[in-house]
């Protein structure tokens, strides 16, 4: 058991990467880069009344249950100056008021039930919503993130075995209604943003 | 003159470059935080949805028999079924009998191979042993058999020395509706099989069958038999995530035998003809929980009875077995299997001159735990699986069997592994406890009493001892052909020998006898070698071909203080030096399949059983949709022939001879 246990470890020394991520944990991560990257000016323009100063930061307000944890530290933290040169900072709260000036605000699945109340904290102010609950985009949030998941069955070239293999992808959907609201706001959202693969644009619902 | 290097790099890349280029070198992880969204959006994450068994993906030489196999080449038992598998050797004793092994070490106690069907043991502690007349099932309803040349130790502990058979019958869902099916022939008289399989709402299913085959006897013998079976398989998954299952069998059956027995009165050997009576039956029960993120937990318990009842030494046994096995991923993509399990099994018997168990009854129990890390060490690219079972028994106390497997996939279309094992064969219940009288050799002068020949069992008799070390390649140079080649080496210690003791005169009631003990020790060592090859070539639509080839050359000799002169001799040679099996699948019209496989199996000298070429061939025609009928020739090239030699027990061998039968199935 011993010398099992010195080779495991022996191996481990060995310099890798740290890949072992399951999937979960990687769709996580792409969600919380997709929230990231909509605050860049590249998808989102913002009014001057949105910043105190040229130094300001793009704050990233999370309402209610956060799914991100620190992938959404992580990819905040990384400076990519080539898309804005404006630090992100996020901040979480449980009460919508607090997060009024933040330029987006993710909404967490807790909401479900209040996100009417929500949205309204928001209405008529620079902020994108954004979720990943389902309904969420027909209720008024700008952006729904979803997961869309399809098995496949991969044979083995060599040994002809097949092995089922579940493929998930992020897929977002869009309140075109909302996109015109934030526009009255002050804020617009770009063609660049307009033209991404939507799974569904969807209007309020009535 | 570096960009004449890179230059030269290049076009080095260029002549190696084919329509299959080798998958790309591992990315390091994607920087996601410098992606676009259009990026982001385009990202699929994979994940394994099921995990087959370890053992599939583990590198290891593996044949995989399917369902189809099963149907087409005709054969009618698992036993038969092995035959198209590289290394082992199926040797048909008698009607009812097999002598089956892997990699040498292949008589009818054939002792270092572990069968399961549908994670249940049937290796019998009794001889260490599989009775092969009594593992079966309605073969429409087996989903594949999957034999591992080499030690299976790690996963399935103690005994799967040379190899693991490994039976798994299709899951109730997809056993739905009814299947008839019957076949009649000179040799498979009669057998009939009846299933029907239903569904209680969305989530639960289930099959129940039964079977009835009547078989004749080989030429010259007296091997007739039959047996009627039934059993049943539920299946419920409740959710994605949860899976039970519960399933059982029943069978009870008539053998006939005749066995040339010692006696101890002139002419000291007896004839002795009575039928055998065999029942047995099983419960299983197995829960799978996926936990997700690639973790799964299974745990399965079963009872199995089996009883062999024939006057010589009749044995009743139980066992329950518990069985536990996690399985969840850990840093840097490691794999982890864990497991617990724990076996208590019992019998009565009772003994006749020829042969006694003391204790008549006995209980033995093991338990056992493994562990198994599957390291990627460049991802998809080379794997190094690290293993060990621990086990403690009665018997021996306690074992540990440790193992690592290579892998490497250097190119999408070969790969290549190693392994260095380690595996025991414990002692049997025969080899501790028996006294079997053998052998009743006339009085010589000037001794005035007959002799008997006894073998007696020892409780220090010691587990035998393997240390294996294989090599394996798998390819696909194009799509239509596969080929897969394993060499492998193997260290015997400890093997079985029959000590030659004292003699003396036995007391007692007359007639008085000397008696030549023989006590089990073990004493014997050597290596095995050899090479198993396998190629299946799709020709055409509608054309296959498959070939088997095995070599194998033991040298087996005793340790000095040995006093047995015939075992190494008589094991080194018991196994044929070349098998050679060929199939050839063709669907010459719509409906009509036909199948040709042919064997040569080289000369066994021990047994002095010649080379021997057979043929079987299947010809099937699609009725109806849902009615199929076929012919069936076997062992068509000579009236009869020997495989194996009269079994140690002495059951006379009986030739095989050429048989035939019609069958007819029926689904709706």
């Amino acid at each position: 058991m011993v010398w099992v246990a010195s080779l495991i470890l022996a191996s481990g020394t060995h310099a890798r990467q740290d890949s072992g991520d399951d999937s979960a944990a990687k769709t996580r991560r792409i969600k919380a880069n997709m929230v990231r990257n909509l605050v860049f000016p590249d998808y989102t323009i913002w009014p001057s009344k949105t910043f105190e100063n040229a130094r300001s930061p793009l704050v990233i307000g999370v309402l209610g249950a956060d799914p991100f944890g620190e992938d959404l530290d992580s990819a905040a933290m990384t400076e990519v100056p080539a898309k804005s040169e404006r630090k992100i900072k996020v901040v979480r709260d449980a009460d919508p008021t607090k997060l009024a000036s933040c330029h987006l605000v993710f909404i967490g699945s807790s909401e479900k039930d209040r996100l009417k109340e929500v949205l309204k904290a928001f209405e008529g102010r620079p902020v994108l919503t954004v979720g990943d609950t389902d309904g969420f985009a027909e209720r008024g949030t700008l952006i729904n993130l979803g997961l869309k998941t399809t098995v496949v069955t991969v044979k083995d070239k060599v040994t002809g075995i097949e092995k089922e293999v579940t493929k998930t992808k992020v897929t977002l959907e869009i309140n075109l209604d909302t996109v015109d609201r934030l526009k009255a706001a002050g804020v617009t959202v770009t063609s660049r943003l307009l033209e991404l693969n939507f799974d569904k644009k969807v209007r309020d619902e009535k | 003159m570096s960009s004449v290097l890179m230059l030269a790099y290049v076009a080095l890349l260029a002549t190696f470059q084919d329509q299959n280029p080798p998958p790309p070198p591992p990315k390091p992880p994607q920087d996601l935080t410098e992606m676009s969204l259009e990026d982001l959006m385009k990202l699929e994450v994979t994940s394994v949805a099921k995990r087959e068994q370890p053992f599939i993906e583990a590198p290891a030489a593996i044949t995989v028999i399917r369902g189809e196999d099963i149907h087409r080449t005709g054969v009618t038992s698992i036993a038969e079924a092995l035959r198209m598998v590289p290394g082992v050797f199926v040797g048909h004793l008698d009607s009812s009998k097999w002598a089956i092994g892997v990699r040498g070490f292949n008589d009818l106690f054939s002792n270092k191979l572990l069968v399961l069907i549908d994670g249940r043991s049937v290796y019998n502690p009794l001889f260490s042993g599989v009775y092969w007349d009594v593992q079966d099932t309605l073969l429409e309803d087996v989903d594949r058999i999957e034999v591992i040349r080499g030690p299976g130790s790690t996963l399935w502990g103690a005994n799967a020395v040379n190899g693991v058979v490994n039976v798994t019958t299709k899951k109730a869902q997809d056993t739905q509706g009814g299947l008839v099916t019957v076949l009649g022939g000179n040799q498979e008289q009669l057998t009939a099989g009846a299933r029907y399989g239903g569904k209680v709402g969305d989530d639960l299913y289930y099959r129940a069958y039964v079977k009835y085959e009547n078989h004749a006897s080989f030429t010259g013998g007296n091997d007739a038999w039959s047996i009627s079976r039934a059993g049943f398989r539920t299946d419920w998954t409740p959710d994605r995530d949860n899976a039970v299952t519960v399933q059982g069998d029943l069978y009870d059956g008539e053998e006939h035998n005749r066995l040339r027995l010692a006696s101890l009165t002139p002419p000291f050997t007896s004839q002795f003809e009575a039928p055998t009576y065999v029942h047995g039956g099983n419960l299983l029960g197995r829960y799978e929980h996926n936990f997700g993120s690639d973790c799964q937990f299974r745990a399965q318990t079963y009872w199995d009875r089996t009883g062999r009842l024939y006057d010589i030494l009749d044995e009743t046994r139980d066992t329950l077995d518990l069985d536990l096995q996690l399985r969840f991923p850990i840093f840097w993509s490691q794999r982890i299997t864990i497991g617990a399990g724990y076996r208590w099994t019992t019998n009565d018997t009772s003994g006749s001159f020829s042969a006694s168990l003391n204790p008549a009854h006995r209980s033995d129990d093991v338990a056992s735990t493994f562990i198994q890390d599957e390291i990627p060490l460049v991802e998809n690219v080379l794997t190094l699986t690290l293993g060990s079972k621990f086990e403690y028994n009665n018997y021996t106390r306690f074992e540990d069997e440790p193992g690592a497997r290579l892998s490497w996939r250097p190119h999408e279309r070969h790969a290549l592994w190693a392994s260095a094992s380690r595996a025991v064969r414990t002692p049997s219940q025969f080899e501790e406890d028996v006294t079997a009288n053998v052998q009743v050799l006339p009085p010589n002068p000037p001794s005035p009493f007959p002799t008997v020949v006894r073998f007696m069992g020892d409780h220090a008799f010691k587990a035998e001892e393997l240390r294996a070390y294989e090599l394996g390649y798998r390819t696909r140079p194009v799509d239509p052909l596969i080929l897969d080649a394993a060499l492998f080496f193997n260290d015997y210690h400890r093997l079985r020998t029959s000590e030659q003791g004292t003699p003396f005169v036995e007391g007692g009631p007359p007639p008085t006898n000397a008696v030549a003990p023989l006590t089990a020790a073990n004493l014997m060592e050597g290596h095995t070698y050899g090479a198993e090859l396998a190629a299946t070539w799709q020709v055409a639509e509608g054309v296959r071909l498959y070939g088997a080839y095995t070599f194998l050359r033991m040298h087996l000799h005793t340790t000095d203080d040995s006093t047995d002169t015939s075992s190494p001799v008589t094991q080194e040679h018991a196994s044929p030096s070349n098998i050679v099996y060929l199939r050839g699948s063709w669907d010459p019209v719509k409906d009509v399949t036909f199948d040709l496989m042919g064997r040569y199996v080289d000369f066994i000298p021990a047994w002095k059983v010649r080379h021997y070429v057979e043929m079987d061939a299947r010809l099937a025609w699609m009725i109806t949709r849902n009615l199929e009928a076929a012919i069936v020739g076997q062992n068509l090239l000579h009236t009869s022939h020997f495989e194996t030699t009269d079994s140690q027990i002495g059951n006379p061998a009986t030739q095989v001879q050429r048989g035939g039968y019609l069958s007819l199935t029926w689904r709706f």
